[in-house]
């Protein structure tokens, strides 16, 4: 709510210094070699949409502070919130196309994430999944769309920009181009999808599983309006297109149609206004389709703003109303509720008044948009054929069954005899907070129906840019002119709507008996559950064979073919013998002792056995490091080895049986030897040839990196110059040359911690936990190597601080002290009784945030991410200490791998230790 | 020395290359384990080798220039071993350690899953 609140003081305070001559741009560099940039603009219409988003976002983040329980998770729920709400921002506020694509691919994920945030919810699952593979296809649609726009926008203008002011000036010229209609018509796709238009409409009522607020901001005031802004966007562009009016206009018409009638069917109150969010987007989109073929003259269409407004208004409103009802009686089944308005008298007196605004009747917002609407729907006459009739048609036929669902919201929750006594007694009205969001919004559509004229100067001054030319066609005005349109309003209103209130019976007759097969609905059903299901099923049928040896093979054949293709046509460099030296010695023996190791871990049988060869291999490679003059390497593998051969006996303390039966049962692979001997050959190849050629890149401009990292690792080799501070290049590297990459790799690791615990979380569920055990009877015995093991330890803690702090100028650093670290506090963590419980998983957090955040600072004053600066500062006894920012990041480092391992082990260390007490106790009961 | 090493990358990657290839869950562990040894000692023996490098470690060689106020290394960086290499190997090793853990938890997982089914059938 802070946030959204200093949004919106930023925003006033934009707005009262905007002017439409000059909108606001910024630009900030992305890509800029492909020529993508960050372009951003405060037009008229982003400057309408973003006091949307901000406006209705700040009520309704209002109003959630009421709606949500505390067990609600509110935390995730505010987050992903004000991620999208940042997203749908960025969406209205991007002047290119391919960066508002960027944009809205995140608002349909936050929405998914919204839609499911109540996950425990099948219904709430299925309706996030629909919403995002609906969603999720538009947007691949949109960026196709957009990609083609390029092609044309290249090829006609000669040079790569999507920005929508260039596009729009290139109107003419790219109307002519062969491509143009494809990257409408899958522009167009993007949109439909977006607002839930016909034939995409159905995941929308299931978007309504989310908790009310998300459905009040994302699926009817804000989200669903980006297809809709997106369609005022390509309107100066694609205007004039005949395919425009086809599929706007039909789709919109269509839209009106379906979710009226799906409307008037729907006893859950929320489903009915979803349903009818469907049918007004529908006008929306239909307006805009209306609008063919008027690009050059001055006309009516820009009005749509004011038709978005009093959308945006008055459905957010109802919604917000909708969880009142919901919270005040548990149901929002209208057949289950009746005469509610002595119970709830401002809900009801609210409703009523945001379906007249609904329903377009006068005195409201929603009349002014209704009679624009209709309006431009009767004036198409430069539609071919009896297109624009029976466009006319439908619409007004939409306009009925509008009245009608809006009576039905308005009256029979609150108006004649409660139909269930029992809710009806406990139901109890909302208090001034919960009811503060939506009787503002109902209150502002009020209004703005009472004082229309008031409204045309800012309207005028948001669309009178260059490609929102407005002109005052009519005046808007409350009091409609008497012609044949007001008429046919009056008919609709007094005569139609009340009839659909009180045949209602009638129609759900009829959509009750046509049972499975719903009209409009029994296709999606279908579609979700069982094509999108056997498709899935298909594609993971021929991805996934019985055993992933078949996968691996197919790996392995396709390496051998494609490497020993490049080697056999490569040039083998001469094989020469080695000079006999003492590091060739050494290198020789450990190399015999690493084979030894891996040849006892293949042909053993014993678990123990092999698991322990493989170590001992491992440690040998460590030790090549050193002959190979990498010593952070060496400790860095013997850390490693250490960790991966304990994680391997705890686990095999508990399936060694079970392994060595499956030894047993399970012949060996005849085929792998053969397979094993070509690729060892194919990689000793590879890495002969690696190891011999000279890089075929020259380096005549500018030193090789490696040289660039040896000579600026500690003195900037030109003053002034960026570099490190520290001796070790390897560490200078990992935390301040390269430091975005090792960023992303501590991610990874994070990522791969989360996954195993997961995985283990998976098993708990539904577990009775295990007893918890005391240890000191165990340990009593083991006086001695308890007081060697802390002896050990201490100085091993010593000495990963140690090896923490050399880092930056000696072998070591984050990764191997957080490594170390690991390994000595493991015992503690799992023996120490008030520690058990720990879960290292917030030292991650705490990790990530250290490495950001020192990363983010110079980014704020204009520098690279994540660039280092230091300085020298001395203590007494110790000296001068060399003190660089890239040190809080290693710490960020250390933090992570510290929590990373210290998590996997106590996994594997925890359950077994468990497990053998269990034996223990089993065995004395026993 | 690289004709050593590639030669033992190649023994290692075969070891490797044979027990994933084997039906065992327990043989493509151990496979896995030496597989990201062999792919890390391939790339550290594709940087070179030569006796009279020194490990990437400065110990201050360097020597300030009057005029310009430059630091420049009193050792060619030709003297040292190559960087970035051992930059990636280390942190390719802590991501393999995270990587065969994860395989560790899927394995023992599907393991005791399905003994506990068996049992559950007998």
């Amino acid at each position: 709510m802070v946030f959204t609140g200093i949004g919106l003081i930023h925003l006033t305070w934009l707005t009262l210094g905007w002017s439409k001559e000059a909108p606001l741009t910024e630009t900030l560099p992305w890509i800029p070699a492909a020529g993508l940039n960050l372009d951003f603009w405060l037009d008229g219409p982003a400057l309408f949409y973003t006091w949307l988003v901000y406006g209705i976002g700040f009520l309704v983040i209002q109003y959630a502070g009421h709606y949500m329980k505390p067990d609600d998770s509110p935390w995730r729920f505010y987050s992903v919130m004000l991620v999208f709400l940042s997203a749908m921002l960025g969406l209205v506020l991007a002047r290119d196309f391919l960066l508002m694509f960027i944009f809205w691919e995140v608002t349909s994920l936050t929405s998914f994430l919204l839609i499911g945030h109540w996950h425990h919810l099948p219904e709430a699952r299925k309706g996030a999944r629909r919403a995002l593979l609906i969603t999720g296809m538009g947007g691949l649609s949109l960026m196709a769309g957009i990609a083609f726009l390029a092609v044309v926008m290249i090829q006609v203008t000669g040079e790569f920009s999507l920005r929508m002011d260039d596009v729009w000036a290139a109107r003419e010229a790219i109307s002519e181009h062969p491509l143009i209609t494809t990257a409408l018509v899958l522009m167009l796709i993007g949109a439909l999808t977006k607002s839930a238009q016909f034939p995409f409409h159905f995941w929308l009522p299931g978007a309504m599983k989310a908790p009310t607020p998300v459905s009040a901001l994302l699926h009817a005031a804000t989200m669903v309006k980006a297809g809709i802004y997106l369609l005022g966007r390509m309107y100066p562009a694609f205007g004039d297109e005949i395919l425009w009016l086809i599929i706007a206009g039909g789709a919109g018409v269509m839209s009106m149609l379906v979710g009226g009638y799906l409307a008037i069917v729907s006893t859950d109150i929320k489903a009915l206004l979803a349903y009818s969010t469907v049918s007004q987007l529908g006008l929306l989109t239909s307006y805009y389709g209306f609008g063919f073929g008027r690009l050059e003259s001055d006309h009516l269409l820009k009005l749509d703003l004011l038709l978005v407004a009093s959308h945006a208004l008055f459905k957010a409103g109802l919604f917000m109303l909708c969880g009142v009802i919901d919270h005040g009686t548990h149901t929002r089944d209208w057949k289950r509720l009746g005469g509610l308005r002595r119970k709830m008298p401002v809900t009801a007196a609210l409703t009523i008044a945001g379906c007249i605004s609904m329903a377009g009747l006068p005195f409201s917002l929603g009349f002014v948009a209704k009679k624009i609407f209709l309006e431009a729907s009767a004036q198409l006459e430069s539609a071919p054929f009896i297109l624009g009739e029976a466009l006319l048609a439908g619409s007004l036929a939409a306009s009925v069954l509008t009245v009608g669902y809006c009576f039905i919201v308005a009256i029979k929750p609150f108006f004649g005899k409660p139909r269930e006594q029992d809710l009806y007694d406990h139901a109890h009205g909302g208090s001034f907070g919960f009811l503060f969001a939506p009787g503002l919004l109902i209150g502002l559509c009020i209004l703005g129906g009472l004082y229309v004229p008031a409204l045309e100067k800012p309207i005028a001054a948001l669309t009178n840019t260059e490609f929102y030319a407005y002109k005052s066609y009519f005046t808007i005005a409350w009091f409609p002119k008497i012609d044949w349109l007001f008429w046919a309003s009056l008919i609709m209103y007094v005569i139609l709507g009340p009839l659909i209130l009180v045949w209602q019976d009638f129609f759900d007759a009829i959509y009750q008996k046509s049972g499975q097969a719903k009209p409009f609905l029994g296709f999606s059903d279908r579609f979700f559950d069982v094509w999108v299901a056997n498709f899935a099923a298909m594609i993971g049928a021929a991805a996934k064979p019985a055993h992933h040896q078949t996968t691996l093979a197919i790996l392995f054949g396709v390496m051998l073919i494609l490497c020993g293709a490049a080697i056999a046509t490569a040039p083998f460099p001469a094989i020469s013998l080695p000079q006999p030296s003492l590091d060739i010695a050494v290198a020789a023996m450990l190399i015999a002792m690493a084979a030894a190791g891996v040849v006892m871990a293949v042909i053993k049988r014993r678990v123990y056995t092999r698991i322990i060869s493989v170590g001992l291999s491992g440690l040998a490679v460590g030790a090549i490091f050193v002959v190979y003059k990498a010593p952070d390497l060496a400790l860095t593998q013997l850390l490693v080895e250490l960790a991966v051969l304990l994680m391997f006996l705890g686990m095999a303390a508990r399936l060694k049986t079970i392994w060595q039966e499956e030894a047993a049962a399970i012949p060996r692979n005849k085929f792998a030897a053969g397979a094993a001997v070509a690729l060892g050959l194919l990689a000793a190849g590879v890495t002969f040839i690696a190891a011999s050629s000279e890089p075929s890149v020259t380096w005549s401009s500018r030193p090789s990196p490696e040289a660039y990292y040896l000579t600026n690792a500690f003195y900037p080799e030109t003053p002034g110059a960026h570099s490190g501070g520290g001796n070790n290049a390897v560490n200078v590297t990992l935390v301040d040359f390269r430091a975005l990459d090792t960023f992303g790799e501590v991610i990874v690791l994070v990522v791969a911690a989360l996954g195993v615990f997961s995985v283990l979380m998976l098993r708990m569920r539904g577990r009775v936990e295990e007893p918890t055990i005391t240890i000191d009877r165990a340990d009593a015995k083991l006086f001695l190597l308890k007081i060697l093991g802390g002896v050990v330890s201490i100085l091993c803690a010593v000495y990963a601080v140690v090896l923490f702090l050399a880092g930056h100028q000696m072998p070591g650093g984050g990764f191997i002290a957080g490594l170390l670290a690991a390994i000595v506090v493991l015992p503690f963590l799992v023996t120490f009784r008030p520690l058990r419980d720990f879960y290292p998983h917030v030292l991650m957090g705490w990790g990530i945030l250290a490495a950001a955040g020192i990363g983010i600072q110079p980014a704020l004053s204009g520098e690279e991410f994540l660039k280092s600066a230091f300085g020298t500062f001395t203590i007494p006894i110790y000296g001068e200490l060399k003190l660089s920012t890239a040190l809080v990041f290693d710490i960020g480092v250390f933090l992570i791998v510290l929590a990373v391992t210290l998590s996997l082990m106590k996994l594997f260390a925890t359950r077994t230790y468990k497990d053998a007490e269990e034996e223990e106790r089993e065995e004395s009961a026993a | 020395m690289s004709l050593l090493l590639s030669l033992f990358v190649g023994f290692l990657f075969g070891s490797a290359v044979y027990l994933l290839l084997q039906r065992r869950r327990f043989d493509t562990l151990l496979g896995f384990a030496i597989l990201s040894n062999a792919v890390n000692l391939a790339i550290l023996t594709g940087s070179g080798w030569s006796k009279e490098t020194q490990p990437p470690i400065l110990n201050n060689n360097y020597e300030k220039v009057k005029e310009t106020g430059a630091y420049i290394s009193t050792v060619s960086p030709d003297q040292y071993a190559d960087p970035i290499p051992q930059a990636l190997i280390l942190t390719a090793i802590v991501i393999g350690f995270a990587l065969i853990s994860f395989l560790m938890v899927l394995a023992a997982e599907l393991t005791q899953r399905e003994s506990e089914e068996k049992e559950s059938a007998q």
